[in-house]
């Protein structure tokens, strides 16, 4: 009995915490809104369609009636949006950082983690896909085309740092959020292996989905897909927002200085008020990356993707991400080597 | 029946996996039909559909199409195709098998 109300008690406290998540995630970027509207108000710009908050539309959106397209498949348009914040719940789960004490277990799997996101991502392109609207299949596919363009990064940092960190510390699990940590912060990395790094770091950041024009994380444009309102349209809208906080999350997890907080509070490391203070200044971390260090990488990606014809830019992001890949491996095998010579 | 894999390194607690995708789908589930419910169960019909704009990215898409058209698909068409992908999964396998490297990472 004791045991059941101990986990039912780690669930609601976990419950809680995905929840101040969210709620973080709406909030950060209803005040990057606002922030944008004062700016753009006292320099006079008039780009209000630019600027929107999704807390306040998230808001109406519940009270609003809900509309679908005639021609739309009902019930995956109307529950859809469900099942893509369901399915991408357990990443919260299995985070340290959105959970102290996680829900699974090993949390910090990375391999886990891509599951979820590939599993929410094609439930939502077949959510959108289900509309039926031209409009909502060039939504589907630019969401697709987002989707792929942060997984190429992400999946190839991770997967080459992996290796790197099976070089550097054979027997230790390789897709952990933690050795990853341990690898940036423990300075085993050299230098070609840092550039590497940032480059994947700078790549992430830059291909976290956005919404072009207002240069903010909601799934939909204002007034893009003007047909599909209601509730399921905001359960969207939370999940396009949350998705690119986790993805920031992930980035900031990796080079977040755990060891140096931990460091100067030696002897209460594990007390309550430390752990609190530590999930306070981490997710500070992940708003203040979003708010000042993303927007710059969207601009400069911006910038490059306007030069260059479709397919140069996808072959731009293939050779950053091969020469990001490269530094890398560059750096293992030098490693490699040097052990060899010992 | 096991509903978790533990190896040396991981463990998948495909309960809990599950548990959380029931539990969350199920309550969002219910809030939207709530909502629903508000208005008589019924949602409005919006007859109108937005136009699509402009996607800059079709140039790629027709390549693509034009990739799988010009080059997968006779492949796909060919008649002993099922044999064929079977020897080269054989062949795969048999590659790694026999290529395998001493573990650790090493180079």
């Amino acid at each position: 009995m004791t045991s059941f109300f101990e986990g039912a008690l780690r669930i609601l406290y976990a419950a809680i915490l995905m929840g101040a998540v969210v709620f973080v995630a709406v909030t950060a970027e209803s005040l990057h809104y606002k922030t944008l509207s004062v700016l753009n108000k006292r320099t006079g710009r008039s780009s209000a369609r630019d600027v929107h908050m999704p807390f306040g539309l998230i808001k109406s959106s519940f009270a609003r009636t809900v509309i679908l397209p005639e021609k739309a498949c009902v019930p995956i348009s109307l529950y859809g949006p469900a099942l893509v914040f369901s399915a991408f719940l357990p990443v919260c789960a299995s985070l340290p950082f959105c959970t102290p004490v996680p829900l699974l277990d090993n949390g910090n799997d990375i391999l886990q983690m891509f599951q979820f996101f590939l599993t929410a991502e094609a439930l939502a392109i077949i959510a959108v896909a289900s509309i039926s609207c031209p409009s909502a299949h060039a939504v589907a596919r630019r969401m697709a085309k987002d989707a792929f363009g942060y997984m190429l990064p992400l999946v190839s940092g991770f997967a080459s740092i992996a290796w790197y960190f099976n070089i550097a510390e054979p027997g230790a699990d390789p897709f952990s959020l933690s050795s990853l940590s341990f690898l940036l912060h423990e300075g085993v990395l050299g230098r070609l292996g840092i550039v590497g790094a940032l480059l994947f770091i700078l790549l992430i950041i830059s291909h976290v989905p956005h919404n072009g024009t207002g240069m903010g994380c909601a799934l939909f444009g204002d007034g893009e897909l003007a047909e599909y309102q209601g509730c399921q349209r905001a359960v969207m809208q939370i999940w396009g927002v949350l998705r690119s906080y986790i993805i920031i999350a992930l980035v900031v997890y990796s080079i977040f200085p755990w060891d140096y907080l931990k460091s100067q509070v030696s002897g209460v490391a594990i007390s309550w008020w430390f752990q609190a203070l530590n999930l306070l200044l981490f997710w500070l971390a992940v708003v203040a990356v979003r708010f000042f260090l993303a927007p710059l990488c969207w601009k400069a990606s911006g910038y490059l993707e306007k030069r260059f014809s479709a397919n140069a830019r996808l072959l731009l992001a293939f050779a950053l991400a091969f020469a990001a890949i490269a530094l890398v491996v560059s750096d293992a095998v030098r490693l490699s080597l040097d052990a060899a010579a010992f | 029946m096991s509903y978790r894999l533990a190896t040396g390194y991981f463990v998948w607690d495909f309960l809990a996996w599950i548990l959380i995708f029931a539990v969350a789908a199920a309550l969002l589930s219910v809030c939207i039909t709530l909502v629903l419910k508000r208005q008589n169960g019924r949602f409005v019909k919006s007859g109108t559909c937005s136009p699509a704009e402009p996607d800059i990215f079709s140039a790629l898409d027709d390549k693509i199409y034009a990739f799988r058209k010009d080059c997968v698909e006779p492949w796909l068409d060919m008649d002993n195709i099922h044999i064929i992908a079977v020897a080269v999964l054989f062949f795969l396998f048999s590659l790694a098998v026999f290529c395998r490297g001493e573990g650790g990472g090493g180079i």
